[in-house]
């Protein structure tokens, strides 16, 4: 027997726009306002991240789901529907969706500095989503010289 | 010559977006956070240097010393 969960996340405050175009930049495809499969039903949702998201991002994959499904309420509170079995799955989603939420903030920040010849590259793997935005490559840097042995902040 | 990339680094953490910056060394780090942060609505006052940051300063001082 399956259940399927629908959890009220309590501390995030998302804006669908701003997770679309962080997927967006992460080279992700989700789904806007689609089905999705749940144990012995469809479910549907604002957002459904596919499970070859999930594969792609190095979680188990789904049981008895081909999705996790993220409602987005005009408060901007979300809820995420998930079957039981994903619970891993569905908290990797829960713990991130702040911070997309805000990487989809920065959306037309990056797009800009995209268009100045920056190259935003995602890296995404073993359950880690990063964007690497590279400075236009020239012989010298307008920041300094080029480390040797590789730099850290 | 293999030239090496240099740029930052934004990755989603469960504690919100964490930026590193990439093929930098000592000040040239904050060279480029100073000026990328604030472009992504971020406080470059609120960055905190890895152990790296301080290894690399240190070794610099001694190679002056020397």
């Amino acid at each position: 027997m399956s259940k399927t969960l629908t959890k009220k996340l309590a501390d995030v405050h998302i804006e669908a726009p701003n997770l679309q175009k962080a997927f967006d930049l992460l080279g992700l495809a989700v789904k806007q306002d689609a089905q999705f499969q749940l144990y012995g039903r469809r479910g549907k949702a604002d957002l459904v991240i596919p499970a070859e998201i999930i594969r792609k991002l190095g979680l188990d994959p789904l049981k008895f789901s081909d999705g996790i499904g993220i409602d987005i309420h005009p408060d901007g509170s979300a809820a995420l529907i998930y079957d039981h079995y994903n619970q891993r799955q569905a908290t990797f989603l829960e713990e991130a969706l702040g911070a997309l939420n805000e990487l989809g903030r920065q959306a037309d920040q990056l797009r800009q500095l995209q268009a100045e010849g920056y190259l935003i590259e995602p890296a995404i793997k073993e359950g880690q989503l990063a964007l690497n935005v590279w400075a236009p490559e020239a012989g010298t840097s307008a920041w300094g010289e080029q480390a040797p042995g590789g730099g850290a902040w | 010559m293999v030239s090496r990339r240099q740029g930052i680094k934004i990755s989603v953490t469960a504690q919100g977006l964490t930026v590193e910056a990439q093929g930098y060394q000592g000040k040239a780090c904050e060279a480029i956070l100073n000026d990328l942060l604030p472009r992504l609505g971020m406080n470059p006052a609120e960055a905190e240097p890895k152990a790296e940051y301080w290894q690399q300063e240190q070794s610099q001082q001694q190679n002056l010393n020397q």
